[in-house]
């Protein structure tokens, strides 16, 4: 039996729908995650291979029946820490560097016009000035998790990353002032 | 939150009700006083701006990285591996209670591990206990297959190893067996911070491993392979879902007093940019010392004075040696932390109080309990000051707790490795040298905060 599922061609026998629903999350969310990976200073073939672990692990874990409230916050908190595991693994290398600055700068970004890039690098440059938590917290919530959620990632509690988030927010409104 | 009647929200009020964090009757409040006031309506519209501007800066980053290298892999290709893993009974209990054990708490102790113990009792019981037809395996270390589940408890042979006697599986596990594995994960990095715990039972050391790295897990697989009555499992980490926030206090909003004493640290340091420098490094370097703290208290606990006193003198000086050296590290961390906090919290609170003369302590364990108590009030601490947790202590007091409660834990630490106490702390032990038991630890500074 051959079957389209999602763009991928599958040629062999059935498929659950839990394997289904997976395949499907995979595919709205592996390049989210794969990006916040090398966010995290993963190198790309680091980066993706620990996305396609992330949600091999999803599908073990759902098909437990164990009950994961927000797929999306159970996803980002396995690959932050399977990420910084790998990062430990790889300290002898510098973090991947993806030189956002310098693509801003040369227009190879959305930001076409002069003012665009201007302004682009400007509020990278206070996204960057942020301390390592405050930019873990911006991450995270740009990736739809709630307070709660981000605690769960990084080990704090919801009210320390809304003190977070606050400073992040107001360090990031100044650099626009 | 405050009810808004003497001024207006501050902004991580309104950020948080624009975020959905706030709860119940806040959000009536919060919308009652936006109707009102236009000013705090255009600040709304302010903090709206910088977050669109936060979506269009994640767009310009995504757009500047590289695509994955390969093409993504056939999931359901690999469903079928996947599909197998299966977590047995003991490792599901402790993916259950694990968020108790890593915030304890007083109550869920007892409890923990009293089911921890039952688990580890009756699975190995089980697990070393095969069918009588089978032959006992006689491997030394018994990977155990993911692949196992309830539904066939029946575990399958493990190959066996002819070097290896069948004694290694009857005699009981030893303190010692405990100490070599552990030093084997120290060896690998696996002992702060991972998740990685290790259980004797009354068959075997139990080394139970949860979402570990799979290079890591081949490494310690690796590592452990040649040991006697030791048993490996690696497992998934189960979905934890935080409690909701509603009701924790400081969950909205700073203290009128807490965000003074934020500002009075500006100005000492020179600004906001410094201030928040400031704040992660402490915040981080408290996060390492915690992690040496946790260490030391793991081998107290495991290895207690009546067991140590019973281990061979090679194993005593390996536990010495393991002890010595998260030690020592703990003593630099919390050196660095004190260098680093003590000149702005002086000039915020004055000197630390003189501390009192050191209750004993009948062993270097007991004292290492002390230093986690002790370690935990600091990071409550200064997660309080400088991370927004909750606090009942006024921000007059903070700055004097929180030196006294550094210089108790530097005082500690030393204490551990067994060299002088800091100047100033006359009380506190000395000359000892770090091999034998220590004979009085430092008095605890200051009591715990909620």
């Amino acid at each position: 039996m051959r079957r389209e599922v999602l763009g991928i061609a599958r040629s062999e026998g059935n498929t659950t729908p839990l394997q289904d629903r997976v395949a499907r999350l995979f595919e709205a969310w592996r390049e989210d995650v794969y990006r916040y990976l090398l966010t995290l200073g993963l190198y790309p073939p680091r980066a993706q291979e620990t996305t396609q672990e992330v949600f091999l692990r999803l599908y073990v874990v759902l098909r437990r029946n164990q009950n994961i409230e927000n797929p999306r916050a159970w996803v980002f908190r396995v690959a932050h820490n399977l990420g910084l595991k790998t990062r430990s693994e790889e300290s002898w290398e510098q973090p991947f560097d993806p030189a956002i600055e310098d693509r801003i700068a040369t227009g190879l970004t959305p930001e076409k016009s002069l003012l665009q890039r201007e302004r682009a690098l400007r509020f990278h440059r206070a996204v960057e000035s942020l301390s390592e938590r405050q930019k873990r917290c911006l991450f995270l919530r740009l990736e739809g998790l709630r307070y709660a959620e981000i605690g769960a990632v990084l080990g704090i509690s919801a009210s320390t990353v809304g003190e977070f988030m606050r400073r992040a927010i107001a360090k990031l409104r100044a650099s626009n002032e | 939150m405050n009810n808004f009647e003497t001024g207006h929200p501050a902004d991580g009020d309104l950020l948080g009700y624009l975020d959905g964090e706030l709860q119940g009757r806040d959000v009536k409040r919060m919308e009652d006083h936006l109707a009102a006031c236009w000013q705090c309506r255009a600040e709304l519209q302010e903090l709206q701006r910088t977050i669109a501007e936060c979506v269009q800066y994640r767009k310009t980053v995504n757009s500047s990285l590289p695509e994955p290298p390969e093409p993504w892999f056939d999931i359901y290709r690999r469903f079928d591996q996947a599909g197998t893993l299966r977590t047995p009974v003991m490792v599901r209990l402790w993916n259950v209670f694990r968020p108790i054990v890593v915030r304890p708490q007083p109550w869920a102790a007892a409890a923990v591990l009293a089911l921890a113990v039952w688990a580890a009792v009756d699975h190995f019981r089980h697990e070393a206990e095969p069918a009588p037809a089978k032959p006992a395996p006689a491997a030394a270390i018994v990977r155990v297959p993911l692949s196992q589940t309830e539904a066939s408890p029946a575990p399958a042979p493990q190959t066996p190893r002819a070097d290896t006697p069948r004694r290694d599986i009857e005699q009981a596990p030893t303190p010692g067996d405990e100490l070599r594995v552990l030093a084997v994960l120290h060896r690998l990095g696996a002992d702060l911070g991972e998740p990685v715990e290790v259980t004797r039972g009354s068959k075997r050391v139990l080394v139970a491993g949860i979402g570990v790295a799979p290079h890591l897990q081949r490494q310690i697989e690796q590592e452990l392979e040649g040991m006697p009555r030791v048993i490996v499992h690696f497992s998934e980490p189960a979905a934890v879902i935080p409690p909701p926030v509603a009701g924790i206090p400081g969950a909205v909003g700073r203290r009128t007093d807490l965000a003074a004493l934020e500002s009075q640290m500006e100005t000492h340091l020179g600004g906001r940019t410094a201030y928040e420098e400031f704040a992660s490094d402490v915040l981080d370097t408290s996060d390492a010392a915690m992690s040496r703290v946790h260490a030391l208290h793991r081998l107290a606990e495991q290895f207690p004075p009546e067991v140590e006193s019973k281990m061979t003198r090679a194993e005593r000086a390996l536990l010495t040696g393991l002890r010595l050296e998260h030690a020592a590290a703990l003593q630099n961390v919390s050196a660095a932390l004190n260098a680093r906090a003590m000149p702005v919290l002086s000039l915020l609170g004055g000197q630390p109080p003189q501390q009192q003369a050191p209750a004993p302590a009948p062993s270097w364990q007991a004292a290492a309990e002390q230093l986690f108590q002790e370690a935990r009030n600091m990071e409550s601490l200064l997660g309080a000051m400088l991370g927004g947790a909750a606090t009942n202590l006024s921000a007059e007091d903070l700055p004097v707790r929180i030196l006294s409660s550094l210089a108790a834990v530097h005082a500690y630490a030393q204490f551990q490795t067994g060299t002088d106490p800091p100047a100033g702390m006359t009380s506190m032990p000395s000359g000892h040298t770090g091999q034998g038991r220590p004979k009085r630890a430092p008095h605890r500074a200051s009591k715990s905060i909620e």
